[in-house]
């Protein structure tokens, strides 16, 4: 127990109440709502029963005070678990949005053109790769223009794109009827690049009624966004 | 520390007829007052002198003109009387902690003073400005600006005098102040020299 405290609730007694403030500036003065220079703060020490009054509203006020800091201090703990769950819930949201959106971007055709008019051929297995400049697909479903090469006939085709010359790993494949168009051949394929890893491939066209293959280095490249 | 509960008390006059708000407001603010102020006393008690208080109210309802002040006093006059009666039951266990490290007390030191007479050196010895910054401390008003400002003095003016009283107030607990601390502290010895 504070004996200061004790001394002036008991050692100044005033029993008739002289010079005494009103009960509200004694609240007031207890709950900080009169500056220091107050006069009434110094009578608090002539008088013990308005330093007992003092205390009793200063007691209550202190409790009231705490208790709404721990409101509030629930209620920001409350907060902050609220908005962390809507954190993670938009998180979570806004990722499967992104996947959605990256799987409707994927299944959306992207139109290509590989222009093969002046490249050479080599047919079959031939190491000399033909030399194409810098050919790139996407990883998506591609609605490919393939310009086939001078001197091809028109007729059905078939394009497929593989890692190797063998025609082992087909990755994809489609068929198409290639027609002319202001002297060059164009066959229209759908390649579905979904599934291929980006890196270095070979497209290859063939013929219907021909049996020989060529090849033509191309990358595939991430997806398209 | 922590929530006080809430003791119910049963306020109704002589006849059993429940007292006025006013009335039981007052006395339960006084309760709760009394409960935080002595909390070594018993809770049954104190109870049933706020439920005595009510009572003996409600039977001067129109002589009481502030229900507030009359239960306050009332009741504060209970535990005095209680005191007077049964003080070897409480025990005064020293005054703030922040004094009792000033003067180098710890709680284990053995009290042979008793209140009465330690008041009356505090009323004898201090002076009334040092009673005013002691009532000022009482009430959180603890820096030297605001000092400065209660008591209408300048803020190193102030600082002095807040050393001052608890250089006086170590005195009056411990005889004179304590040399080891007057000598690490010279600033301490001029006390004597200001106003």
């Amino acid at each position: 127990m504070d004996l200061m405290k004790d001394y002036f609730l008991e050692a100044n007694p005033n029993p008739e109440r002289i010079g005494c403030p009103e009960e509200q500036t004694l609240r007031a003065l207890a709950e900080d709502r009169l500056p220091a220079s107050h006069p009434a703060r110094l009578h608090l020490a002539s008088c013990s029963e308005c330093f007992a009054e003092f205390r009793g509203f200063r007691g209550d006020w202190e409790q009231t005070r705490k208790g709404r800091r721990r409101i509030i201090g629930w209620a920001v703990a409350a907060s902050l678990i609220l908005a962390s769950g809507i954190g993670i819930w938009e998180y979570q949201h806004s990722r499967a949005a992104q996947i959605r959106g990256v799987q409707l971007a994927s299944t959306k055709a992207v139109n290509a053109n590989v222009d093969l008019f002046n490249a050479g051929t080599v047919r079959g297995e031939d190491d000399d790769t033909n030399a194409l400049k810098q050919v790139s697909l996407p990883a998506a479903i591609v609605q490919l223009s393939v310009t086939l090469p001078r001197f091809s006939e028109s007729g059905h085709y078939e394009v497929l794109v593989s890692r190797d010359k063998s025609g082992n790993e087909v990755v994809a494949k489609g068929s198409g009827d290639a027609v002319v168009n202001a002297g060059k051949v164009i066959v229209g394929v759908t390649l579905d690049l979904r599934a291929a890893k980006p890196g270095a491939y070979f497209l290859a066209t063939v013929r219907g009624s021909d049996n020989g293959m060529y090849y033509y280095p191309v990358q595939i490249a991430h997806g398209a966004s | 520390m922590g929530t006080m509960d809430q003791t119910l008390l049963h306020l109704v006059d002589r006849r059993g007829q429940i007292l006025p708000v006013s009335i039981r407001l007052a006395v339960e603010a006084a309760h709760r007052w009394v409960r935080r102020e002595y909390p070594y006393l018993d809770e049954a008690v104190i109870a049933g002198w706020a439920e005595d208080v009510g009572q003996a109210m409600g039977t001067r309802l129109d002589e009481i003109q502030s229900p507030h002040r009359y239960a306050y006093s009332a009741l504060h006059g209970k535990v005095r009387e209680w005191f007077r009666t049964s003080a070897s039951k409480e025990f005064t266990v020293g005054i703030g902690s922040e004094l009792e490290v000033w003067t180098g007390i710890d709680r284990s030191t053995p009290r042979v003073m008793y209140q009465t007479v330690l008041f009356d050196q505090l009323r004898t010895k201090l002076s009334e400005r040092d009673r005013h910054i002691l009532v000022l401390l009482q009430q959180d008003i603890t820096s030297p600006s605001s000092v400065s400002a209660a008591l209408g003095v300048s803020y190193s003016a102030a600082a002095k005098a807040i050393q001052r009283v608890k250089e006086r107030i170590s005195t009056i607990l411990v005889g004179d102040p304590i040399e080891e601390q007057a000598q690490m502290s010279p600033h301490l010895c001029e006390s004597e020299s200001g106003g």
